[in-house]
């Protein structure tokens, strides 16, 4: 009747949809046509020509889309905000569900705590590790022109395989490697030890990442003959605390891992 | 044309629309007719404010509906109020009389003429 036009519009499987679910916009139609067909009943009753009757119902229904728009408008809001009220609901009463099932059973409920305190220390002491190795950029002036190499399995290359890449590789300027570990550390031989992160590095290691010194200088193999001294360049951090940032410290011998190590710079 | 119609107070609609339905089911259309008989038409329910405001009665539970078959056969839909609906009522009807109370006092002072 009235909405005729809508119902040719639409295709033919929405006049079915009530089937399967509450269809709050076909209701309304329906109510309105109710309110509508009781009008004209009226009207006809009191005398009117049906078309008369249907013209002047026409007339007092007014605006039917404004109608129909405010209405499902408002059944909509109304339906997500009691969607939402029933998730947030049901979701509480998981949770009441989950922790009256802990409470019964306290034995499960430490182990399981513990499981997952020790999953999650292991996960970050895991991604720390990482974090520091593999996904911090690699510091130095050069920044984003450094790209890490890694063979299957981040299994650690050997100084001949790295040697072999350094000699074949086309695309690289420099190809380093370093080796860090751990040693003892002795400010003058006999002193107390410390133990300190080290690493070994590959000639060409500081004209590659070209770091910034505080005071001294990179080393190099091209630097010293067989018969002096291996020669160290100090962590700032490590020359703040342990040397409070001495500029003398430069030129000293040191011991790390019982070998005499000179100290030529300190990274800024 | 000359204001046939009383403008309604904004919330005086819900009041009267619960007081019709506490007197029994009914549809959108008898509820208008019935406020329109009572108050000599000087009540028109307009239909673009009294379907919504059916709708959000329902929604707050002040009442329910059904569906049924009108006497002509036709799928209508009944609105009956409900408990929550009957307090609501009461209230609103209370304040309705305290502010008819309040509004005729003031009206009700004499103006004299200079």
């Amino acid at each position: 009747m009235f909405n005729h036009d809508d119902e040719r519009r639409q295709p033919a499987w929405r006049r079915y949809r009530r089937l399967l679910r509450a269809d709050h916009s076909a209701d309304l139609d329906d109510e309105l046509r109710d309110h509508f067909e009781s009008i004209v009943d009226e009207l006809t009753a009191r005398g009117y020509s049906a078309p008369d009757a249907q013209a002047e119902a026409r007339r007092r229904l007014g605006n039917l889309t404004h109608i129909r728009s405010r209405v499902n408008q408002m059944d909509r809001s109304d339906y997500v905000r009691r969607a939402r009220a029933a998730a947030f609901d049901a979701f509480a009463a998981d949770v009441r569900f989950a922790i009256r099932q802990l409470r019964r059973s306290p034995a499960f409920t430490i182990v399981a705590a513990v499981s997952i305190a020790l999953g999650v220390a292991a996960n970050t002491a895991i991604f720390s590790v990482v974090n520091a190795i593999l996904l911090r950029p690699i510091p130095g002036a050069r920044g984003a022109g450094i790209v890490r190499m890694y063979r299957n399995h981040h299994s650690p290359l050997d100084w001949r395989d790295l040697a072999w890449f350094r000699d074949h590789a086309q695309s690289l300027q420099y190809l380093v490697g370093e080796r860090s570990g751990s040693a003892a550390f002795r400010a003058t031989p006999g002193a107390d030890a410390e133990r300190i992160r080290t690493s070994f590095v590959t000639q060409r290691y500081f004209a590659a990442l070209d770091p910034r010194f505080a005071i001294g200088r990179p080393f190099d193999v091209g630097d010293r003959d067989a018969s002096s001294a291996s020669q160290v360049v100090l962590s700032n951090a490590f020359w703040q605390r342990r040397f409070a940032g001495d500029s003398a410290i430069v030129g000293r011998v040191v011991v790390i891992a019982d070998h005499p190590m000179k100290v030529v710079g300190v990274t800024r | 044309m000359a204001s046939r119609d009383i403008d309604l107070i904004q919330g005086t609609l819900n009041v009267l629309i619960l007081k019709t339905l506490s007197l029994g089911p009914m549809n959108g259309y008898a509820i208008a007719k019935w406020v329109g008989e009572r108050t000599g038409d000087e009540i028109d329910l307009e239909e673009g404010a009294l379907y919504p405001a059916l709708h959000r009665m329902e929604h707050r539970g002040w009442i329910t509906a059904e569906w049924g078959v009108s006497e002509n056969n036709r799928r209508a839909k009944y609105y009956r109020i409900t408990p929550l609906g009957r307090r609501a009522l009461r209230e609103r009807t209370q304040s309705w009389e305290r502010l008819v109370d309040a509004v005729g006092k003031v009206l009700a002072v004499q103006t004299r003429h200079a």
